[in-house]
């Protein structure tokens, strides 16, 4: 048997095993949904994906509850977090509040809380981040860095200024490891789509939500602008080889 | 009915096998006595491909296992009907499952470039599938005492 023959003798024992199957009974939209938030245990959610596998209407139920929640959670996204953060860096913020900074600002209602906040995630950034990596990387790779890390100390200094810590704190989530991925120097263009916001484009183009804000500064002009856009296009680091 | 309730059973531990799980071969083994002597030829090899890939995973280092894994989402993305989303992006891939992966059609580069891996290196590819058609072999003549090729003629 030849490798050719090999590989279709495997995918044809693939496709039977996958074939569809009569079932008696089929899981309710709320496994449907529970399966989607990663709320079952392991067994459960193998057994639903043999299920869904072998069930051409759960997956089309399933594929439609997914769509759903996609939705609703970019529209969450950037509705509450992403224009409220560029408002206020653009200088023309209003005093209105999405539900996310809402929420922050009850939990961190002081000022001289946001600024320790916001000088320890500074620092953090500074000696865990940024000096291993000014040690480590090419002189311009580091070079590059620093002038992220400036940016975002301007835009974190803008938000504990105007009394929010959000998302100064979250660039504590970034570690020397997620940044030596990429190569911050040498961008590559992605051009946005329906339902991107910098979470998404960093989660999905990066593989990690926490480097949105790298992402926004290194396109900081065109995020001042306004929202992503379909059809934007957008600077990313490429990956260090 | 109870061939369709062991396949079911058979697809949850390639659920498991496409994520990297550890699947023990005990349970697969019980899915082999469950085989019974009159079983359909597909079925016969449908449960002595799982046995294989089950030990295979065990043979694997955990840094290896990904090999598996990538073989894995290519065979099953290879099924069902075309129904890549518009904007489906590799990282989507990500602990994705048997029901993730059908009808993406994914070409092997694409697996290795969301494996992390270099695209062009269909050496993995070759070495786990010449792998498991040995082992495959090997399971099924000590299943039912003659080789697959035999088999396969017969039932031609």
């Amino acid at each position: 048997m030849t490798r050719e023959e090999q590989h279709e003798a495997f995918i044809e024992a693939i496709r039977e095993e996958t074939a569809p199957l009569e079932h008696a009974t089929h899981p309710s939209n709320d496994d449907l949904l529970a399966l989607l938030s990663g709320d079952v245990s392991n067994e459960r959610r193998s057994r639903l994906h043999a299920h869904l596998e072998t069930c051409s209407d759960c997956r089309n139920r399933w594929k439609h509850l997914e769509s759903i929640l996609q939705d609703e959670s970019v529209q969450l996204r950037q509705e509450a977090c992403i224009p409220s953060l560029r408002e206020k860096v653009a200088g023309r913020g209003t005093n209105r509040q999405g539900t996310f900074f809402a929420w922050l600002s009850v939990s961190f209602r002081t000022k001289t809380f946001a600024a320790v906040g916001s000088a320890a995630a500074a620092l953090l950034l500074a000696v865990g981040v940024m000096a291993p990596l000014m040690s480590n990387t090419s002189r311009e790779t580091a070079a590059q860095l620093e002038a992220l890390s400036n940016e975002m100390q301007a835009v974190q200094s803008y938000l504990v200024a105007n009394q929010t810590i959000a998302n100064s704190l979250s660039m504590t989530d970034i570690t020397e490891a997620d940044l030596l991925r990429f190569n911050w120097a040498n961008t590559r263009e992605y051009t946005a789509s329906v339902g991107d916001s910098w979470w998404t484009i960093a989660e999905n183009e990066l593989g990690n939500q926490s480097l949105w804000p790298l992402v926004w500064v290194l396109n900081a002009e065109q995020a001042r602008a306004g929202p992503v856009a379909p059809g934007d296009t957008i600077r990313l680091p490429t990956d260090r080889e | 009915m109870i061939a369709e309730c062991l396949r079911e059973e058979r697809l949850a531990v390639w659920d498991g096998l496409i994520r990297g799980e550890s699947v023990s071969e005990s349970a697969v083994g019980t899915l082999i006595h469950e085989l019974v002597h009159d079983a359909a030829d597909s079925e016969r090899a449908g449960t002595v491909l799982l046995f294989a890939a089950v030990r295979y995973s065990q043979m694997l280092r955990p840094a290896n296992r990904w090999r598996l894994r990538a073989v894995l989402w290519y065979w099953f993305s290879q099924v069902g009907t075309h129904d890549r989303p518009k904007g489906f992006r590799m990282s989507q891939l990500r602990g994705c499952g048997l029901a993730d992966l059908s009808g993406l059609y994914l070409t092997w580069p694409e697996v290795m470039k969301a494996m992390g891996r270099n695209p062009n290196d269909y050496s993995v590819l070759k070495r786990v599938e010449k792998d498991l058609t040995e082992s495959v072999e090997e399971e099924w003549r000590r299943l039912f005492g003659e080789t697959l090729v035999t088999q396969t003629a017969k039932s031609q």
